[in-house]
């Protein structure tokens, strides 16, 4: 038997009863448990209790809302989404992501709230106990050094959240449980250490995940060792929606580069202002390679990590480009909101 | 002591037995009850070697706590061919089992009672799947021996029978 710490498993089949089972002392919710088991089998969570959510069927549903929006429950298995009959053909990057994620056992037990709450990861720490024995303890183990960035003051661990850069590119809404319901972006469920990663309260919890009405058209990469199971080591989502021939609400997201997702801002503002020649998405791409520095506590290296954020973005956005020119109509070149000049033919 | 009485049924047998709630299924499996055919690769997720089918969905044993499958039905490598032969008594074994012998699937061994749950699990699904299929339903196992060919050849074969579905 594994000398996994001891912890109590509390299962409920009520939402309402989920913050004040998680007010507990070392009290740690349970989705899929995909992430979380490993986990305390290496040690590296300690909680001493456990509260099973898989029985609380409002947060196993997925609905649409009285304004038109998919809503899906935090403990709906990433298999069913997959196997959802239409949601697929709405959100089809939101699939992509997904499919994504391990193996088909694994999707068939994890769970939507359990990706996007998913424990930052670092090859410094991510090892069996034997193996960091011969460490002393660093930030994320409640020790006072980072071997991945030894001049940094806090933990930058990965997040490898697949879903969590789609659903962001998407301007998808996070419903937060806990004493008070209050619904978020994506993005702001990621504090940027990857020790304490997630912007939850103590009692709260993620409930659901609310789709916009329409999807934006949108593109996922995932650039990873073994295509068939690792964890990525770069992700990018990028989406827009065409309004009139014109690409808006440009989204360029970067991700499992550090311990939240990263908007390229810069990037989403020159490609709002200009037409999507190649050379622009060129730049854009240097704009990404530049925003970002991922440490060396991934799987791969740091300078492949790095030029794999330009390519995964210059890719995508060429491939985005064209989805946004096919929706458009043959007519539709991509212009810039401001110039209004013809942007890049086909 | 976070301890329980756990009941579930297993190949076709009810079971009940006394676990630890950090006790995974794993555990239960080998360490409780002695079906050790079911391996124990990784503990950890990355490798398939602790398949099982919990409810006939394919699932990793060694990151299931077994307090969460209380109650449900468990199929081990053990069952399999026994859980066939319930459908189909003229055989003697899962045809999978059998391809898997007559392919040269099998070097060491310790990887087969995962691809075989696996592979068994994909056929259930789809009788006749392509290669892509196979691929994609066996990829998060790992053999350390064969190279996969003989492997995906074996699946592929059961699903090019034609004559009936594997079902
Ligand atoms: C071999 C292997 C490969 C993997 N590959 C990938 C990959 O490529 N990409 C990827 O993204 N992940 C990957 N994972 C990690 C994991 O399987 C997924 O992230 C999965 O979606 C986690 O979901 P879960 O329901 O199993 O989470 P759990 O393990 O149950 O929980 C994960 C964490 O989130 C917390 N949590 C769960 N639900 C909630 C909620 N509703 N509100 C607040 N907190 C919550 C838990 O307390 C825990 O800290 C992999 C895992 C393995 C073992
Ligand atoms: S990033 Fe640094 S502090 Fe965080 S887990 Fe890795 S080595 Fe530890
Ligand atoms: S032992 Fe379960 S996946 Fe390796
Ligand atoms: S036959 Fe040896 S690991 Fe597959």
């Amino acid at each position: 038997m594994s000398s996994r710490p001891s912890f109590y498993i509390t299962r409920l089949e009520n939402w309402v009863d989920l913050p004040s089972s998680l007010g507990t002392l070392g009290a740690q919710i349970l989705a899929g448990g995909t992430d979380l088991v490993p986990n305390l089998t290496w040690e590296l969570a300690s909680p001493t209790m456990l509260v099973d959510v898989m029985g609380i069927s409002e947060l196993r549903e997925i609905t649409i809302d009285a304004e038109g929006r998919w809503v899906i429950g935090a403990a709906v298995t990433l298999s069913d989404i997959l196997h959802h009959p239409v949601l697929g053909a709405h959100y089809p990057m939101l699939v992509a992501a997904v499919h994504a994620v391990a193996t088909p056992e694994i999707r068939a037990q994890a769970t939507l709230g359990g990706n996007l709450c998913v424990d930052t990861r670092c090859r410094f720490r991510n090892q069996p106990p034997i193996w960091r024995s011969g460490l002393d303890p660093c930030f994320k183990s409640d020790g006072n050094r980072c071997y991945a960035a030894p001049k940094s003051r806090e933990c930058v661990a990965i997040l490898s959240s697949d879903t969590a850069p789609v659903l962001i590119a998407l301007g998808a809404e996070v419903a937060v449980g806990g004493p008070e319901l209050r619904w978020v972006e994506v993005e702001a469920l990621y504090s940027g250490d990857g020790h304490d990663h997630l912007t939850l309260g103590p009692q709260e919890f993620v409930r659901a995940v609310r789709l916009p009405r329409v999807s934006p058209a949108g593109v996922f990469r995932k650039w990873r060792d073994r295509a068939t199971m690792d964890f990525p080591e770069v992700d990018v989502a990028v989406a827009a929606t065409l309004d009139e021939g014109v690409p808006r609400d440009i989204r360029i997201v970067v991700s499992a580069v550090g311990p939240a997702p990263v908007r390229i801002s810069a990037a989403e503002v020159l490609l709002d202002s200009s037409p999507w020649t190649d050379a622009q998405l060129e730049r854009a791409s240097v704009m990404a390679r530049e925003a970002v520095h991922p440490y060396d506590n991934g799987q791969l290296g740091v300078i492949g990590r790095q030029l794999a954020v330009r390519s995964l973005v210059l890719d995508a956005l060429t491939a985005l480009r064209a989805a946004l020119m096919e929706t458009g109509g043959e007519q539709n070149d991509l212009g810039g909101r401001d110039s209004r000049e013809k942007g890049q033919p086909r | 002591m976070a301890g329980t009485l756990l009941q579930l049924t297993v190949n076709g047998h009810p079971q009940t037995v006394w676990i630890q709630d950090k006790t995974t299924l794993l555990e239960v499996l080998r360490d409780g009850l002695g079906f050790t055919g079911t391996k124990n690769g990784c503990a950890v997720g990355q490798c398939g070697t602790c398949t099982v089918w919990i409810d006939g969905v394919s699932r990793l044993s060694c990151i299931t706590l077994a307090r969460t499958v209380e109650g449900r039905t468990v199929t081990t490598v053990e069952g399999l061919a026994d859980w066939w032969r319930e459908r189909h008594p003229e055989d003697v074994y899962h045809p999978l089992q059998s391809a898997f012998v007559a392919e040269g699937a099998v070097q060491c061994g310790f990887c087969t009672p995962g691809m075989t749950m696996a592979g068994a699990a994909l056929l259930q699904e789809i009788p006749h799947p392509d290669r892509e299929e196979i691929r994609e339903a066996l990829g998060g196992h790992l053999c350390r021996c064969t190279g996969y060919e003989q492997i995906i050849r074996a699946v592929a074969a059961v699903g090019d029978r034609g004559k009936e579905d594997v079902r």
